[in-house]
């Protein structure tokens, strides 16, 4: 089970890495970058509804965690590409 | 991002995931920094992390960085020294990041373990070192 868990994640890293490595016009670069915008997005605004400290807590550190996701997938792209990520 | 079919498997939800594997993927690119925020969240998200921080060793051995592997390596045997499995798979990691003290690790699985799939794992490691040369110490980008 635990071995399996390892090669599919490791897998599905390796396919992310594989896309951003063929994605030549960062179309599917900035897709990704979207995603992680609408989740922190819509994190936030749970965040002002949010009751309990604990779930404040949870989804400040999820929305941080979505805004270095973007980061790191740019600097993914850009480190396979050697250029700046298209706007 | 990739169909998760670990995480549906499991019901962990597909965001949580996609965010830890943007995480394992900073960890190889040595943005080391952005890499932690994220896995402060996912680590949030388990009720377990260990698991994930056996993957994330696993990354940043692949980025480069043994140190991780080694230091899960101690505290892990130090609270399961039996756990030859685990060793097996930081010995990997430590392999990949350039730590010298892999070898020693899987030498002694193989020497003293009665864990069959931690010395299948310690042997395919070895059978697969002999089809490269000279052995990997290299790292998948620059920062």
């Amino acid at each position: 089970m635990e071995d399996a868990a390892k090669n599919t994640i490791f897998s599905d890293l390796a396919q992310v890495e594989k896309t951003l490595s063929e994605d030549t016009t960062g179309d599917r670069a900035r897709a990704m970058l979207a995603y992680f915008d609408d989740v922190a997005k819509s994190s936030e605004q749970m965040l002002h509804k949010a009751a309990s400290d604990s779930e404040r807590q949870l989804l400040a550190r999820l929305i941080e965690g979505f805004r270095a996701s973007q980061r790191i997938i740019r600097h993914v792209w850009e480190t396979l590409h050697s250029a700046a990520l298209p706007a | 991002m990739p169909t998760p079919s670990h995480a549906e498997s499991t019901r962990y939800p597909r965001v949580y995931y996609n965010l830890m594997i943007v995480s394992l993927l900073g960890s190889i690119y040595r943005r080391h920094d952005e890499a932690e925020i994220c896995s402060i969240a996912v680590e949030a998200t388990l009720k377990d992390a260990g698991r994930y921080r056996m993957f994330r060793a696993i990354a940043k051995g692949i980025g480069g960085d043994a140190s991780v592997a080694s230091s899960m390596l101690e505290q892990h045997l130090a609270e399961h020294p039996e756990d030859d499995r685990a060793k097996v798979t930081l010995a990997v990691a430590m392999m990949l990041g350039g730590n010298p003290g892999w070898k020693p690790i899987i030498d002694r699985v193989l020497a003293l373990s009665t864990d069959i799939p931690a010395r299948e794992a310690a042997t395919s490691v070895l059978q697969y070192l002999g089809t490269l040369a000279p052995t990997p110490t290299t790292t998948r980008a620059a920062a």
